[in-house]
Order: C-alpha cells, then structure tokens, then sequence
C-alpha cells in the first residue's frame, strides 16, 4: 500500500475546506479505504472539530515533528470508521513549528500504512500553505462561486503551476441555483471559465452541513443530505470512478434538510 | 574572480549581488551565511537579488526566497540577464526590474528589444514587468498585471489590468482576443469602456486617441 497524498486548499478561508477534508475522508472511509487526514492549520484547527474528535485530543502534530511523542500516539480513530484517523494541529503555536520538509517525511512514514492521507491546508498563501502543499501528490481547491473566493483561488493555482504542482482539481462549494438562476451568483460555467481546471465536483448549498458540523459528524453520513450526497461522488471521482454530476438545480424537498442525524454516535 | 556577496541600499530596498561567476549552490550558501552574520539587521528588510546571467529554475527561485523567508527578510524582485531566470521569477509574482527611481533599464539593451513569451494565463497576483514586447497564449485573468514599454499581445481574453507603452511609445499596441478589461492604459492614455469586448480587437493610437479594429 502506498496513500495518495491529497492537499485541500483554497487561498481565501471560509470557504469550506475544513469541511470538504472531514466529509471526503469519513466518504472514503465508507467505501473501504484506509485514510488519515491531518489538520495543517497550525494555531486555528478546526478539522477535530468537525469530526467530532476534539475530546480526544492528547498529542498534536508539532508533538510528532518535534519528537515528543511517536507518530501513532498522535493518530486519533474516528467515532464511526475503524480506518479512518486523524492528527490534530497543535493550537497553542503557529505555522513555523512545522517545516515543509517536515511535512514530507511525516507523510512518507504514512504511505505505507494508508490509501489515502488528506492534508487540511490554512487558508492562505504563506507558511501553512507550502507546508501543506509540499508533500501532496494531488491538490484539490475548494472555492465559493463568489468573485472574491474565485479571485484567490486564480493566485492559489498560478502559485501551484509556478511550484510545478500541477493544475488542481476543483470543488465548487455552496452552489445555490436559485441565485445563480436570478445571475446573483457565478455559475459553475463562470468559475471553470475564469479558472480553467478540471471540476472534481459541485456541492450544493444545504443547511444539513451546519447541523452536521455542529454535531461532529461529517454530513455524508446523512443519506437524505444533498452536500453529502455531492462529497459521496467526490470521493468516487478521487478513487477513479465515474459518477455523473447531479442535477443540483431541483428543489430540495423540505424535509430532507431537517434529516435527522440522530442514531448516529 | 569576485566570490563575496555585495549589498547596498537603494530605494526599494537593499540590492544584494550574488557574484555571477560561482555555481549556484555555492552562491546561495554564501549568500546565507551573509545574512546569518547579522540576522537583526536584515530581518524585516525587502530585497532584491541581482543573480547576474544564472539561468535559474523556479525551484531555485522557491528555494532562494524560502531562505529569505525564515531569516524574516521579504524578497519582491531578483535582477537577472537571464530570459529564463527572468520568466521563472514573474511566474511567481516577483518584480524583475525596479521602480525607475532606482535603476532604469538601459535603452537599447537586450531586455529591451526581446520579446517575452508567457506561454500560459496569467493568473490573479502576478504582476509581469517588461520593457520590449509581451505575448501571452492565454489569458490575463483579474487581479494579473502587464507592465510594458512596448506592446501586448494576448491569444485569449484580457481581463485583468495592463499598462502598455510608455508615454513617448505611439507606436505601441494590444491586440487581445476579446478585451473585457477596464483597467487598460495605452501611452498612459486609459482606455475607454466603450471598446468592444466580443469579438478580437487591436487598438493603437490614432492621433493621440484610442482606436480601434477587428484584428483578423
């Protein structure tokens, strides 16, 4: 076994990169892989949050670099997927606890062990940014079809193809169509027109991702859910499946935004 | 043959010359350990590196501007006669020349004749500083900028902000495929809105006045 190594990365935050990383994952673990994802985010991690593993906390990553404790001491299991980890960032230090190097030897011990290890990027394009592209062999950039959001990820690929990283692939996140119908919102056509890459997937706008996230729990493990139906066919796409594009512009039935996750631990 | 790195202030900055005559490694370490003799004194500046004929790659330039980056010193443009250097370096977003207050290119020099080729969009962020002609195959996305003294050719749409010709350059033109910019100068003439933007275009000056034609 030998993981792919997938940074999730955007330029401007907000924009649900914490998000993607927890709910791809917990989607690839579903479907048998072996994942680690590791919170890049140095001094603001989000990522134990919205997996519902900040209790479980004892050692971080800078805990790892700096010799403190043994790589697998750090590794914390996932409530629901026996193969799926996590390794926190530290909080109490910022990005240069950790070197772009570091982070490539960090992942080399990984590959062995995994499908799949998934790097939550800062947003940004300093320190935390090229720690956490150094090691990847794939790049995934979560955007907003907002002209702000798109702006930034433009300069996020421009650095990538400079670094020669290759061209990323795309995630277009909160999509809602009435907008873009009323032309108050780009249209995934606007976005993969300004940025030219490849689009692995569109997540729709759905107040279940909110609920999910407050709860700990990834919102692909909600069937009903639309944005984890999205993320189920993202994660597809990454193992090298072809899964149709769902059509995103019918109404969403009033009940399943309210699906209950309870059930779920 | 001179192996010591020279460093003075100028406007911008300081200008620090890495000696051409040394491989590259042996350049940047010697250049390191430069700064490591007084680290309170460079940390928080802005500099520019002359790296003379060197053809560096981009790895270099990331590896060269890291090292400034962890001694807390910001690197905003590198010198080089080198049109790969210089192409690499504006691909991330550096400056390749420096304010004319600080060091104009001379007239008639080889930068100033040759054409530069950007063989691909250029994305929000970068900022491209030419003194001869500028062909981009591609696109020049919002938030892109295109300095120069001569003229602009852009296979692709022209969205972001572009300055052509100097003031003295009546000559100087931009053709694009579709020019759906409303930042664009020609001769520090702005150009107006009302171009069109569906179909490609050369604009020149006509008189002093903008104009402009379907460029087939």
């Amino acid at each position: 076994m030998s993981a792919q190594v997938v940074t999730i990365t955007s330029g401007k935050g907000g924009v649900g990169k914490t998000t993607a990383v927890a709910n791809i994952a917990t989607a690839l673990a579903a479907a048998g892989q072996k994942v680690v994802c590791i919170d890049a985010d140095i001094g603001l991690r989000n990522l134990d949050v919205v997996m519902g593993l900040e209790n479980r906390i004892v050692y971080d990553l800078v805990d790892i670099v700096e010799g403190r404790c043994r790589l697998r001491q750090a590794m914390i299991r996932d409530r629901h997927f026996q193969d799926l980890y996590l390794i926190p960032a530290a909080q109490t230090r910022d990005k240069t606890a950790v070197s772009p190097g570091d982070m490539v030897d960090l992942c080399n011990e990984l590959r062995p062990e995994f499908d799949w290890i998934l790097i939550d990027s800062p947003a940004g394009i300093e320190r935390g940014f090229r720690n956490a592209i150094a090691p990847a062999d794939r790049i995934l950039l979560v955007t907003n079809p907002e002209v702000s959001a798109v702006r930034d990820a433009d300069r996020v690929i421009g650095i990538l193809e400079a670094e020669e990283k290759g061209s990323p692939r795309l995630i277009i996140n909160r999509l809602k169509p009435s907008l873009v119908r009323q032309n108050e919102m780009l249209s995934p056509e606007d976005v993969l027109d300004l940025l030219a890459v490849p689009l692995l997937g569109i997540v729709p706008e759905d107040e279940a991702i909110l609920i999910a996230t407050n709860r700990g729990t990834p919102v692909v493990l909600n069937e009903k859910s639309r944005a984890g139906r999205a993320f189920r066919n993202i994660a597809l796409r990454l193992m090298g499946k072809e899964v149709k594009d769902e059509d995103w512009d019918t109404p969403e039935s009033f009940w399943s935004r309210f699906w209950p996750l309870k059930g779920r631990k | 043959m001179s192996t010591s790195i020279e460093m003075k202030g100028i406007r911008d900055g300081l200008l620090a010359t890495i000696p051409n005559d040394l491989p590259w490694e042996e350049g940047l370490r010697l250049f390191c350990e430069h700064l490591d003799r007084q680290p309170q004194f460079f940390k928080g500046a802005r500099l520019t590196v002359d790296l003379g004929t060197r053809s560096l790659r981009v790895n270099d330039l990331v590896r060269l501007r890291e090292a400034l980056s962890e001694r807390g010193i910001s690197l905003w443009a590198v010198l080089s006669e080198s049109p790969a250097t210089m192409k690499n370096a504006q691909l991330l977003g550096l400056a390749t020349r420096l304010s004319k207050t600080s060091r104009a290119l001379a007239p008639g020099s080889a930068a100033r004749e040759m054409a530069l080729w950007i063989p691909r969009t250029v994305r929000s962020g970068v900022k491209i500083e030419h003194s001869g002609p500028v062909v981009v195959i591609g696109d020049v996305n919002p938030g892109a900028e295109i300095v120069t003294a001569s003229s602009l050719v852009v296979w692709g749409r022209l969205r972001g902000r572009v300055l052509v010709g100097d003031p003295q350059n009546a000559e100087a033109f931009i053709c694009t495929l579709r020019f759906q910019t409303t930042q664009a100068t020609l001769a520090s003439i702005p150009l107006p809105t009302s171009i069109p933007t569906e179909f490609p275009l050369k604009i020149f000056l006509e008189n002093h006045l903008p104009a402009w034609e379907k460029w087939e």
